[in-house]
């Protein structure tokens, strides 16, 4: 690949460039901004050279990921039944019982093959060491997956050639997978499936939009439903009908006004009555996001011992719990190297990156940890493994004549539970497009590269050209005769 | 499908016909008037605002129909509803929420098309590049129209944009047909034939549908021909007749559109009850005529919302 990719001069690279944002506008790639005003839809910001995974790798990573979400639902599945992690000492129950994300509203309930977080999206960085770090757990509404997908086919048209001289294993599978998983949380043979988004201004609607495209689901808002007798019907053009499987993309706190928060009008009053009942299928299951914690993350290589006896395939980055005092003296001491995040923030939005910031900002960390240390986490500053990256030097005049740089990146593969385990091949790679960034989220700057799972052990490929001639019917028989 | 959704692809589908329609009646009406040098730019111009029905509109912001006043409120004008531009916003919105109706190709389509007429907007339309410009528009909607039937599968989603584009169609020809009497009576002295011939013309033309009138009617253009023909004509895809039938047809596909029948019925009943001569002579007769069928297909459309679409006073 880099062999090619040095036959292309600079004006042919930003050709290429130019037929990805091309392809990107066509497409209708786009995410919302929340504050723009008027103009609410920006074009996903992309880079075109890929970030490649050997194959063997990614099968060890695959395992790892594996493991975790297993574990994870285990966990979750206890923590709202038998309780048995607290009992036995090995997560502190006060930690759970003061989690926001803890709903007591879900205890005693079984969800079909006892899974709660049916897609979770686990952020993987490479530190220094070259070893795979898992950084976090997004078991709530993670999202990202279509982008992951449309990366793909934005590299397919602007830099075709490439994939003839690599081995790259395709993406295009996690669509049928979901809705495979999906289909599994419902008794019903042939279940409607909904994809419930907060509506066109959520940033990531355009997903919602192509998930519920590409699996021929309802695309739903909350005004669109309605609950009777504990079942959910959407309002539809012939009357009421029976959903049975929601996935969806709207916070616990806003499904149901009835249960959660008083003033939401994006979910659908009843919804937690339907669930409770089992005539609807929720994924993710509200009260998931219990484990999504960044204080609960750093107990996972426990939970993982707890519940499958087994050592953890994966590592976690080391973590200081600010709610315990010699990790918080440890964390205030040493704030300009560490990486200080909210509990149960994300999108990138709480932190304090210490090499990269102020006294100031120091200082008023250190204030917001001392006032409610149990919400705060600090983990040391990885050496954040980079990527090659055209650089996006905005100086105007040197706009024609990109560059090769370096940028930090990491990795969101996605897992799927239901009857069965899937992973995505490789995941989405988000890339710190300013210098020296470390802050990858694409509500502050970031963007995003295709990630190649590249098999490279197999035999490359000879233009296996099938001969294409042989076919039987020939076209030309059934057009209209020439004279 | 989704009660939210049908509103959606109706609308846009409305838009979609009438961004091809007025990219069209510029376009004839433009090169009409270079063949009229004695008109004044007036009087030239502010037939199309009026085929619009934004009379009172247009004259809040202007005193004068210029050429390039005119075609700016029709392109461009944000404060114009109707505008290309607010067509296209429009557009956007509908397709941003009922993008997981439409397959991926149809959807880059449309998104295309709406990209298309802001940028035109914002680079500024020149005479010299305005015909070029309002074509590819044109050529834009076809194109889509094509893909919708060629690619969409005949089901409800399909439905809605039919009937959505007959309600829109046949309004816009009730209006274009309402026109050369309003120019007609703005210039009582001169020699009224040479431009009753003119404007009957370019009222079929800006339907599309001259080639078809020396085809089928076989005789010169003139008002009693043409309302016929525009009126009544069961096969000519402009005709009003023809917008009816198929939206009626539409209504197969529907549960409990009764009262929807009803109202086009009526529209059917004041069709046949029409005196074709008569209406071709008097100018107010036609006015009247063409202001009730208006009305009817106004009562139409509500009677689709009213019945599919998800209750206004919703909380949002």
């Amino acid at each position: 690949m880099v062999a090619w990719l040095d036959t292309l001069d600079d004006d042919a690279l930003a050709k290429r460039r130019q037929a990805a944002e091309l392809a990107i506008q066509q497409m209708g790639i786009t995410f919302a901004v929340y504050s723009e005003q008027g103009n609410i839809d920006r074009e996903w910001p992309f880079d075109i050279i890929p970030r490649v995974i050997d194959a063997n790798e990614w099968q060890d990573i695959e395992k790892g990921l594996k493991q975790r979400v297993r574990a994870l639902n285990y966990f979750i599945d206890d923590l709202y039944n038998d309780q048995s992690i607290l009992k036995d000492g090995v997560v502190p129950d006060d930690l759970i019982k003061s989690s926001v994300n803890f709903r007591p509203e879900c205890i005693g309930m079984s969800p079909p093959h006892n899974v709660w977080a049916h897609i979770c999206g686990s952020d993987l960085v490479r530190d220094s060491d070259g070893k795979m770090y898992v950084l976090e757990d997004n078991l709530r509404v993670p999202s990202g997956v279509s982008y992951m997908i449309e990366n793909r086919e934005i590299m397919k048209r602007a830099l075709p050639e490439l994939f003839n001289r690599c081995r790259v294993l395709p993406v295009d599978n996690y669509t049928s997978n979901l809705r495979r998983m999906l289909a599994s949380l419902s008794p019903v043979k042939n279940p409607l499936i909904g994809v419930l988004t907060p509506g066109v201004y959520n940033s990531a609607y355009f997903e919602h939009a192509y998930l519920a495209q590409e699996m021929g689901a309802e695309l739903l808002e909350g005004r669109d439903l309605v609950v009777e007798n504990d079942h959910v019907y959407m309002r539809d053009v012939d009357g009421l009908i029976k959903v049975d499987v929601l996935y969806r993309r709207v916070d616990d706190d806003f499904i149901d006004p009835e249960c959660f928060n008083k003033d939401s009008a994006l979910g659908v009053s009843g919804l937690m009555r339907a669930w409770h009942a089992g005539n609807v299928a929720i994924a993710n299951a509200p009260g998931a996001g219990v484990a999504d914690d960044k204080v609960v993350y750093s107990y996972v290589p426990d939970i993982i011992k707890y519940y499958m006896n087994e050592e953890p395939r994966l590592a976690n980055v080391p973590t200081y719990r600010c709610g315990d005092i010699d990790s918080q003296e440890y964390v205030l001491n040493n704030l300009e190297k560490l990486v200080v995040k909210p509990a149960n923030e994300s999108g990138g939005y709480g932190m304090l990156i210490g090499p990269h910031s102020t006294p100031e900002q120091q200082a008023d960390m250190a204030k917001q940890i001392k006032a409610d240390p149990r919400n705060y986490i600090a983990q040391p500053t990885l050496a954040i493994s980079t990527s090659p990256t055209l650089s996006n030097d905005t100086e105007k005049a040197s706009m024609t004549q990109p560059e090769m740089a370096a940028r930090h990146v990491d990795l969101r593969p996605f897992v799927l539970q239901g009857d069965q385990l899937s992973v995505t091949t490789g995941g989405l790679t988000r890339v710190a497009l300013v210098p020296g960034s470390l802050v990858v989220n694409s509500s502050q700057g970031g963007g995003s590269k295709d990630t190649w799972v590249v098999d490279s052990l197999s035999i490359p490929v000879d233009q296996v050209d099938g001969s294409k001639n042989q076919s039987s019917a020939n076209s030309a028989e059934q057009s209209q005769a020439q004279d | 499908m989704l009660s939210r959704t049908a509103e959606n692809v109706y609308w846009l589908s409305r838009y979609l016909e009438r961004i091809e329609f007025t990219a069209r009646l510029i376009r004839v009406y433009g090169r009409s008037l270079m063949d009229m040098p004695d008109v004044q730019e007036h009087e030239g111009w502010m037939p199309l605002i009026a085929i619009s029905g934004l009379d009172a509109l247009y004259l809040k912001h202007f005193d004068q129909a210029s050429e390039s006043d005119v075609t700016f409120f029709l392109i461009s004008d944000e404060r114009n509803p109707g505008s290309l531009l607010n067509a296209a916003y429009a557009i956007k919105n509908n397709l941003r929420s009922s993008r997981d109706v439409f397959p991926k190709s149809m959807y880059e389509k449309i998104s295309m098309l709406t990209r298309y007429i802001r940028s035109a907007v914002e680079r500024g339309i020149k005479i010299s590049s305005r015909d070029a410009t309002l074509d590819s528009i044109e050529r834009q909607v076809l194109e889509i129209s094509g893909a919708v039937h060629g690619s969409l599968r005949h089901d409800q989603a399909y439905n809605f944009m039919r009937m959505a584009c007959y309600i829109e169609r046949c309004d816009m020809t009730s209006r274009v047909l309402d026109v050369p009497t309003s120019v007609a009576i703005s210039n009582p002295s001169s020699d009224i034939t040479p431009f009753e011939f003119r404007h009957w013309a370019d009222a079929l033309r800006s339907l599309s549908a001259m080639q078809m009138y020396r085809r089928h009617v076989r005789q010169p253009v003139n008002a009693e021909g043409c309302l016929n023909f525009l009126l009544n004509d069961d096969q000519l895809p402009s005709a009003c007749r023809f917008c009816l039938l198929r939206l009626r047809r539409c209504l197969e596909h529907f549960k409990g559109s009764e009262n929807i029948e009803i109202e086009i019925d009526k529209l059917f009943a004041q069709l046949d009850a029409a005196d074709i001569p008569m209406l071709a002579l008097d100018a107010n007769a036609r006015h009247d005529f063409l202001d009730q069928l208006q009305l009817g297909l106004l009562a139409t459309g509500n009677a689709i919302s009213k019945n599919y679409f998800p209750p206004a006073l919703e909380p949002a």
